[in-house]
């Protein structure tokens, strides 16, 4: 299942799509655009620098295509509550980000929702001074 | 005569005047007498600190006058170390060089020479048009000063003779020596990433110069320094969870005027004693490696988890 927003979002908004990323550049992603999609976690990559959550959605084909939505690493994603426990293997999941301009099936990690308990996880919380 | 820094805190005492900085400084001073005044209102402090930036030919000039209103300073004792414990992080200002300017993206606060000031352009354009490239994206460190803006957690070790700051973004380390020590003799000199940091204590200041750094950029959009930059830091805990410091940057060939900012670092809660600084892997994860594009953007080398990829990784792309 996916869905595609595109949105006009504010100038202010677009600057704080990706926080504080200390390694790259936010440029491969779509700043306007967002993409949400429903699946099952793959493989949560808890890594420095940053930490991709692989997600498996099927298509309406019945193609299964591997999504990876890519945040900051783990001490930023503790901040935001975020733990490696949390998206095990196998777990449902609705998952939005921005999606890469080059088409590829990546995105960057906005907010996600865990479908066995509707809880939210927001890795740019984490950012969160408190 | 005493001199108010901002925070309302004495700075230090003018015993003489000298030279057309002491005629500066004086004139500024009687411009900010009512420091009441100035201390309620943010912008008047911030344009009293870039005054005394602009009176200074030097980084190092503005350090030897700081050392000199100080008494030359004082060595600290295990007894009077401050307490700086604790995980901080960047109070404000995303990665922004100046965290009380413009949002990353836009113009930044700097004066630029015209060399530099275009070139800064082109990078806030390409920005704006979705081009951007950071060498930190293949592990080059990001050095002093950027590391003043580096996001993530930090910590600060406070004993007599060295002062150790350490960010989590690239496990940067800087060392400030408060033994009395010089910098490295002339002859010994090359540039690092964070450069030679020397400095002394006045009070509750710890008060910092810095030279023999790496050009670099402030951030993404941010402007670009030369290795002729230098930098004065004036540190200080104001509150329970808060380290201040007052920075001078200056560097004749990018900067039109010395680049004065306030950063700030708050000490994060952590009731559960979760927060730790660990090693920070640039190439942690094969998914991170970023290159250049040919128009100067930045793009993923190869996701290991795409079609897409595997198909390129076959055409030996």
């Amino acid at each position: 299942m996916k869905k595609t927003t595109v949105a006009a979002l504010s100038a202010a908004l677009m600057i704080s799509a990706f926080p504080g990323a200390a390694h790259h550049s936010g440029s491969m992603f779509e700043e306007v655009k967002t993409v949400t999609l429903t699946g099952v976690v793959k493989e949560f990559q808890y890594t420095n620098p940053h930490s991709w959550l692989l997600v498996d959605v099927k298509g309406e084909d019945g193609k299964v295509t591997t999504w990876g939505f890519e945040a900051e690493g783990p001490s930023t994603l503790l901040r935001a509550g975020i733990r490696k426990s949390d998206f095990a293997a196998g777990t449902p999941l609705t998952i939005t980000g921005h999606p890469m301009r080059d088409g590829r099936p990546a995105a960057y990690w906005m907010n996600a929702v865990r479908l066995t308990d509707n809880k939210k996880f927001d890795p740019r919380s984490g950012f969160v001074v408190r | 005569m005493s001199i108010n820094w901002p925070n309302g805190v004495a700075w230090a005492r003018i015993s003489r005047r000298t030279s057309r900085v002491g005629i500066g400084l004086l004139a500024s001073l009687v411009l900010v007498a009512p420091m009441a005044g100035a201390q309620a209102d943010p912008s008047a402090a911030k344009a009293k600190m870039k005054a005394l930036g602009l009176q200074h030919d030097s980084a190092w000039d503005l350090y030897q006058y700081l050392k000199k209103q100080a008494g030359g300073g004082q060595r600290l004792t295990w007894q009077k170390v401050p307490d700086w414990g604790g995980v901080y992080t960047r109070t404000k200002g995303g990665t922004a060089f100046d965290p009380d300017g413009p949002s990353q993206g836009t113009m930044p606060t700097a004066k630029f020479t015209p060399e530099f000031h275009k070139r800064l352009m082109k990078t806030v354009a390409d920005r704006k048009a979705g081009i951007e490239y950071d060498p930190l994206s293949q592990c080059v460190p990001p050095g002093h000063p950027r590391w003043l803006d580096l996001p993530f957690l930090r910590e600060h070790i406070v004993t007599p003779d060295q002062t150790t700051m350490i960010a989590e973004a690239f496990n940067s380390v800087r060392r400030i020596y408060t033994d009395g020590r010089d910098h490295v003799p002339e002859e010994d000199r090359y540039p690092t990433e964070n450069g030679d940091s020397i400095g002394f204590w006045d009070g509750d200041k710890l008060v910092i110069h810095t030279n023999q750094l790496m050009a670099h950029m402030y951030e993404r959009a941010q402007g670009e320094y030369t290795e002729q930059v230098e930098t004065v830091e004036v540190w200080r805990k104001v509150d329970d969870r808060t380290i201040e410091a007052d920075v001078w940057v200056y560097d004749p060939p990018a900067l039109a005027e010395p680049w004065y900012t306030k950063q700030s670092y708050t000490k994060l809660t952590d009731p559960d004693k979760r927060l730790r600084i660990r090693h920070w892997a640039c190439k942690g994860n094969p998914n991170n490696d970023v290159i250049e594009t040919r128009e100067g953007g930045s793009d993923f080398k190869d996701l290991t988890f795409t079609d897409k990829d595997d198909n390129r990784k076959g055409d030996g792309k």
